[in-house]
């Protein structure tokens, strides 16, 4: 009888241990979990600051051009800046595979691996303009494009010109409600931006962002 | 008296019991839950497995994949006899390095001839994701050099309190507890030779992307900081730094970023070798040396890089050759049995099934 009573108390005593241990993470564990978990499967690139490389927090500014175009047969209503390739307007946060059954198939494809986890960034090269994506699910969305030089492809769906556009000619047409840092002019509107780099009165760099939600 | 005496000790008898059974329990669901790093983020077991070598090294590499997939320690053994260990971990930041070479002094008996550091890092100025915080610090022996870490690298909504605990992090690991959990209960897998990841694959590099643009190229203050803080560090223990950047393709290493190296190196009287000048002399041939279009060497490519860099650290720094030393022999001889076992095994199964399905020391 004895034995029975002592099995019965080391059963308690273990039951009691198990649900305090698990109290006791379940009240500290909100306060230490923060926000990424990606070891349960999340890919720690998603949403986070790895983002468009070129989000400077400016404030909201539109363009001079006024109207955010659109696309007419797309179900999403895209908004912001956006690059016209092949007669195909290319946004930001757009699913690539969108890019692609416009498109064909890239003329270049770069997968730029995380150093551990799943999820990668893809680097997708049409003439001469790169398109960044970053993973969700089993998708692709852009987050960049960029032009690398100024063969082929080289304005912007608005007109401005790789090596040729003065920072007059980007004025005019975007206006005067840009953010400066050192040579880089920036415009955002809709959660996106449009970066133009201008050395000695020449754009020499364009460069399309999405503003990550944080 | 309310208790007798004999009351009182089984009191105290059985108190002290419910903590130890509370401890076990909690000891035990913590190793349940923590990951075991042997079928996902196996790079996360990298860095724990330094206290169970059994030698001090004469070279330490410390930094990101830059170190821990490009330079092969059995290579460097072989051709030179030089005694290294790589303490690399996924994004390991600078401040990562610095206290991982504080632990390094804290637990070798000798500390190294010669610390290499991937400078590739320098370019964070902030942890950047919690995730390879944890890669980094999880690994690390829990000390005062351990607590100083978190302190330095944690993110803002990080309790230090789950790096001491990590069952306060994984406690939602317990919905996926697998096989995996309880193979590796008592024994976490190996994942490396000295801190070596083997990979046999061949992606050859095409098209590179280009750079983009960033508002600044200058360092942050931190990362700054913490170079000169193991720079100082290796001047107080006499140890050679040597700054490195890996022969890697991306992601893109700017030219601002050299001259600032440059500049620090000269400052503080330091060997930095950027390996990019240098891939032609080095003979590596992306094509067949990288298993990822230029992001990491391969093995092949690793073993081309270690024969180049071992002379430098033979002639340049004066290594000695340790291929005399009878305890290191049989312990190297070991290491490497179990580097060619697994390019053979991995090589075997790309030729079966197209792909690496062992990453593992066996």
């Amino acid at each position: 009888m004895k034995k029975i009573q002592l099995r019965t108390a080391w059963l308690l005593i273990i039951i009691y241990a198990l649900f305090a241990a698990f109290a006791l993470t379940a009240c500290a564990a909100d306060d230490a979990q923060g926000g990424a978990d990606s070891f349960d499967g999340q890919s720690p690139n998603h949403g986070g600051q790895n983002g468009a490389a070129i989000d400077d927090g400016s404030a909201g500014n539109t363009p001079a051009s006024g109207n955010d175009p659109q696309i007419a047969d797309t179900p999403i209503a895209y908004t912001g800046f956006a690059l016209k390739i092949d007669d195909f307007l290319v946004f930001m946060d757009m699913n690539i595979d969108a890019v692609i059954g416009a498109l064909g198939e890239p003329h270049g494809f770069f997968v730029a691996p995380s150093c551990a986890f799943d999820g990668d960034d893809r680097i997708y090269l049409y003439y001469n303009v790169q398109i960044h994506t970053y993973p969700l699910g089993d998708e692709n969305f852009i987050h960049t494009i960029m032009f690398i030089d100024d063969s082929i492809l080289f304005s912007t769906t608005e007109g401005i010109k790789m090596s040729s556009s003065s920072l007059q000619d980007v004025v005019d047409v975007y206006g005067n409600d840009y953010a400066q840092d050192g040579d880089l002019y920036t415009y955002t509107t809709s959660q996106t931006t449009l970066q133009f780099r201008i050395e000695n009165d020449i754009v020499i760099g364009i460069t399309y962002g999405l503003i990550f939600e944080t | 008296m309310i208790f007798g005496r004999k009351n009182l000790l089984s009191i105290c008898f059985k108190a002290l019991a419910a903590a130890a059974a509370f401890i076990l329990v909690f000891a035990a669901l913590q190793r349940l839950v923590t990951p075991k790093y042997a079928s996902y983020a196996i790079e996360g077991g990298l860095l724990r497995e330094y206290y169970d070598s059994s030698m001090d090294h004469d070279v330490i590499f410390l930094g990101d994949c830059e170190v821990y997939a490009n330079f092969s320690t059995v290579a460097l053994w072989e051709e030179y006899g030089i005694n290294s260990y790589i303490r690399g971990s996924p994004q390991q930041l600078i401040w990562h390095s610095y206290y991982l070479l504080e632990d390094t002094l804290r637990h070798a008996k000798t500390p190294p001839k010669v610390v290499v550091l991937s400078v590739m890092a320098m370019q964070y100025s902030e942890p950047q994701h919690e995730p390879y915080n944890r890669l980094a610090l999880d690994g690390m022996a829990l000390s005062k050099t351990k607590i100083d870490a978190i302190r330095s690298s944690r993110m803002p909504d990080e309790d230090i309190l789950s790096y001491v605990f990590p069952l306060l992090r994984y406690k939602d690991n317990w919905r996926d507890i697998g096989l995996e959990d309880f193979q590796y209960f008592f024994k976490d897998p190996r994942v490396s030779i000295n801190g070596f990841m083997v990979r046999s694959d061949t992606m050859p590099a095409g098209f590179i992307p280009a750079p983009l643009p960033r508002a600044s190229y200058d360092f942050g203050e931190k990362p700054l900081e913490y170079l000169e803080k193991i720079t100082n560090l290796c001047a107080e223990n006499d140890i050679e730094l040597v700054l490195i950047k890996a022969p890697v393709l991306y992601p893109h290493w700017f030219l601002q970023w050299d001259e600032q190296i440059l500049g620090f190196a000269e400052e503080n009287n330091l060997i930095y070798i950027n390996f990019l000048g240098y891939t032609d002399v080095i003979g590596l041939d992306y094509s067949k040396h990288t298993f990822n279009a230029g992001n990491h060497l391969n093995i092949f490519g690793a073993e081309v890089l270690s024969r180049y860099f071992g002379k430098i650290l033979t002639d340049e720094l004066g290594l000695p050759d340790h291929r005399q030393n009878p305890v290191l022999v049989s312990i190297w001889n070991d290491l490497a049995r179990e580097y060619y076992a697994l390019i053979d095994l991995q090589l075997s199964e790309i030729s079966t099934h197209g792909e690496i399905l062992t990453f593992l020391i066996k």
